[in-house]
């Protein structure tokens, strides 16, 4: 399969703040997510829209939850600076604490550890951000990124059904390049959020909230011998700039808000509707001093994401729950030569989505459910740059099933299966790609007070060209205290 | 209380104000060139002169993306498109038709080609027969080690000329002071000399004198020290075979090839062997008439100059009489060296007439 890298829309900018728990019940049973009836695949505010005011309504059960983690993804399916093998392990440690009329607090933290081997050139953090722009080296090295993530969210009713809530998140990385230019990258990234809610009679529960973000990735590659180290800085994919020096800086500074408002409708235990509207705008700034003291912006690229989602879920017969699922998405962003404030790359990507779902529950013991999507994207890139232009307009689709059975009242087994049918691959960029991924899990009550969960999954992703693949294994596990 | 909590965090938000842009109107990437390379009919069956296409020339393009090098087709015409907006520098070259030591060269400097336009121009390239002595190669930056040797440095001059030239006298020195801010290798005062010699070292006998021959198309290779460098460093090369080594008598542990004969210092402050920057220095070739240093070097004594650096978006300061444009130097101990890109052809254009190649080739090996 040809890689084809002219067309890339992945978005991981945005809404970066929704880390919360790990979802580890429906991720074990294949990612089932709007058809079954879960704590964490609610369709309130805060769970569907991110919205930190309904924290308090959303979340009432306190609890500490400490799960190590570990994702990997490796295979010939790859984009250019895509490093061949990339393991991520992390601990994550949740408090959730509901402090009565003084609302509930919750904070998170995180601490990343993640291993790119075979790191082609690549220098930059996150080199498909769908940025016009490259920062490389000349040499292929294993890539270390570490460092920690905080969040704290605070929420609670400040005036009968009217709820506020905010939080901020902070996470710093320290990279190392191991070879050559030994590159060094100091990653930082704070995000603030702040949201209300408002509860009318009838069930039905409206809110607004702003996130905003701000990050910088400072990127050093200097020689330990002080010996001339070679960089470039790519303006699309064929032209660069050389640089050249004992030490060349770069830096990247990015910054947005997202606007989102959210519809909650859950008249009764039956029927639970959930519509989340989120519209984004941000920059990326890509800079290199000149000078020991000012930075010159050199390209920069804009953002611009209208999303919309919404969720239904209907308890048709007392074992049967029925899902749907609507999306729309609309992605557009432009790079810029900022020096000579020239167009080197824009693109447009649309998509709509519908699923449909259900689960049943055979008996007391066993569940199983079943959830399809089909996802219409359209997309369109103009690299003028490069001269190269593209459209696409395909239609993916994914069938997910999960079952869960309590082989005792305290003891659950879980596994699920996904099969992903995808014209085109915006990922990693091939088209005609196939992923089969399998789950498996656990969940045990010690006591009233302790729970383990435990997911891992194993997933293949192949070309029907060239036979090339990319696999991903995950797991977690996680002890959930509930008091304490 | 809690509601103007909530507004002072509302208003934080103006932390991540993203100060959103409108997108450019010009895009990039749509710059075109059409050149006509031609040649006056000089030196063909007419008594008239009028241009004639050169086909196959080769058109050198250097801009912030680095070089293109392209050719122009049988009609002399060299069109491209869907190029980045930058400034360029551009240069085209080829051998006369009729006599292949003739070299037919044009250029144009400091070109704007702005995306969206086609830039036109017809370049008259004019013949340059390269009769002297001109630096071919240095060999500067060390090669592939991590322990800092770099003492396998070599200068390669070639005699372009049909006759025999003689070294007697003449003196290669490298010009690296900074001459009161203007920089190595400029005319501090304006009066006619380059000014910051650093090392300056000389052939045996006068200038005019006839015992050190240089035969026509050949090459002289002038090692730092004349040592088969590879015992030490296995990355490195055999220069035991070199045709001139630099000696400096002042020092007590300067290596010296007795097989080999050698420049001596002519600089008495300095007791060190001639040594030249890895990446960025200025070195000349002077006829040695002017062979007092402290006052400058003549310019009108310099048969050839170079100026390499390592910066992209250097500033030429060699004095612009003896070499318009500066030579992008391979990096440290990276093994590579700089060549002319034709041996011996200097159109004074350092930019344009040189290049990087992967591998030092003492004698045009």
């Amino acid at each position: 399969m040809k890689i084809d890298s002219k067309i890339l829309l992945i978005v991981l900018f945005f809404f970066s703040l929704t880390l919360f728990a790990q979802k580890s019940r429906t991720a074990a049973m294949g990612g089932l997510s709007f058809s079954i009836r879960d704590l964490d695949e609610s369709f309130d505010p805060f769970a569907l829209g991110g919205n930190t005011a309904w924290l308090a309504e959303s979340q009432k059960n306190a609890r500490l939850e400490i799960t190590p983690l570990q994702n990997s993804s490796y295979g010939t399916y790859r984009r250019k600076y895509t490093a061949e093998r990339i393991n991520n392990y992390g601990v994550h440690f949740l408090d959730l604490k509901p402090l009565g009329v003084s609302g509930t607090f919750l904070g998170e933290a995180l601490y990343d550890y993640q291993i790119r081997v075979k790191n082609y050139r690549n220098l930059k953090f996150n080199p498909y951000a769908g940025e016009g722009f490259f920062f490389t080296d000349t040499t292929t090295g294993n890539t270390t990124y570490k460092g920690p993530m905080f969040r704290l969210s605070h929420s609670l009713r400040i005036y009968k059904n009217l709820y506020a809530g905010g939080g901020v998140r902070y996470q710093i990385l320290n990279g190392l390049k191991d070879v050559y230019t030994f590159g060094e990258t100091v990653y930082r990234n704070v995000e603030g959020d702040f949201g209300l809610a408002y509860q009318f009679p009838g069930g039905i529960t409206l809110g607004a909230s702003v996130h905003g973000t701000s990050s910088q990735e400072r990127i050093e590659a200097s020689d330990v011998n002080l010996l001339t180290v070679r960089t470039y800085e790519w303006r699309g994919e064929t032209h660069a700039v050389e640089l050249r020096g004992s030490s060349q800086k770069y830096k990247i500074t990015k910054a947005g808000e997202v606007f989102s408002g959210q519809i909650y409708y859950h008249p009764n235990r039956k029927l639970e509707i959930g519509v989340a509207a989120d519209y984004g705008i941000s920059g990326s700034r890509f800079l290199y001093p000149e000078g020991s003291l000012v930075d010159v912006e050199d390209g920069y690229a804009s953002f611009d994401i209208t999303e919309i989602k919404a969720r239904a879920r209907y308890q048709v017969t007392e074992k049967l729950l029925a899902g749907l699922s609507l999306g729309y998405t609309d992605y557009k962003s432009w790079s810029e030569n900022s020096k000579r404030n020239l167009l080197i790359w824009e693109w447009r990507n649309r998509g709509a989505v519908l699923g449909f779902g259900g689960s049943y529950n055979v008996n007391e013991k066993f569940l199983i459910g079943v959830e399809i999507e089909s996802e219409f994207v359209s997309s369109d890139s103009s690299k003028y740059i490069d001269n190269h232009f593209r459209n696409i307009d395909v239609t993916n689709n994914t069938a997910r099933i999960g079952i869960e059975y309590y082989i005792s009242d305290d003891l659950a087994l879980r596994s699920g299966y996904n099969f992903l049918s995808l014209a085109h691959d915006f990922l990693y960029g091939g088209d005609n790609v196939t992923e089969h991924l399998f789950t498996f899990g656990f969940g045990y009550n010690i006591n009233d007070d302790i729970q383990l969960n435990g997911m891992a999954s194993f997933a293949e992703r192949t070309g029907s060209e060239d036979k090339v693949y990319r696999s991903y294994l995950n797991w977690l596990f996680s002890i959930s205290f509930f008091t304490f | 209380m809690k509601i103007k909590f909530f507004i002072l965090i509302l208003l934080g938000f103006a932390v991540f104000e993203s100060c959103e842009k409108t997108p450019p109107t010009q895009v990039d990437g749509e710059a075109g060139v059409n050149l006509f390379v031609a040649r006056d009919s000089v030196g063909t069956d007419t008594t008239q002169i009028f241009t004639i296409p050169v086909s196959n020339a080769d058109i050198i393009l250097t801009s912030e993306y680095g070089t293109m090098n392209r050719r122009t087709d049988e009609f002399g015409n060299l069109s491209l498109r869907n190029m980045p907006s930058s400034i360029y520098q551009i240069a085209a070259r080829a051998h006369h038709p009729y006599d292949n030591s003739i070299l037919l060269i044009a250029g144009i400097k400091d070109v704007e080609i702005v995306s969206g336009k086609t830039f036109i121009d017809t370049l008259v390239t004019k013949p340059i027969s390269s009769t002297g002595i001109a630096i071919n190669e240095i060999y500067s930056c060390g090669p592939v080690n991590n322990i800092f040797f770099f003492y396998d440095q070599y200068i390669e001059l070639y005699n372009s000329s049909d006759s025999v030239k003689y070294l007697d006298g003449m003196i290669v020195a490298r010009v690296s002071g900074q001459n009161g801010g203007m920089g190595p290798g400029a005319d501090v005062g304006n009066d006619g000399d380059i000014d910051g010699v650093t090392y300056i070292f000389k052939f045996p006998g006068h200038p005019g004198e006839k015992n050190y021959p240089f035969e026509p198309h050949t090459f002289k290779v002038l090692a730092q020290d004349a040592v088969d460098h590879t015992q030490t460093m296995p990355t490195s090369i055999d220069l035991s075979h070199a045709d001139w080594e630099f000696v400096n008598q002042l020092s007590f542990n300067d290596f010296d090839n007795p097989d080999v004969p050698n420049l001596y210092n002519i600089r008495l402050d300095r007791t060190v062997d001639f040594m030249i920057s890895l990446t960025s220095d200025v070195v000349i070739v002077t006829d040695g008439r002017d062979s007092v240093w402290e006052d400058g070097i003549d310019i009108s004594t310099i048969l050839d100059g170079v100026e390499y650096q390592s910066s992209g978006t250097h500033r030429l300061t060699l004095d612009d009489r003896v070499d318009r444009g500066w030579v992008q130097s391979a990096p440290k101990y990276s093994g590579k060296s700089m060549e002319r890109r034709d041996k011996g052809v200097d159109t004074n254009d350092g930019t344009l007439d040189w290049h990087v190649i992967n591998h030092p080739t003492p004698g045009y090996q």
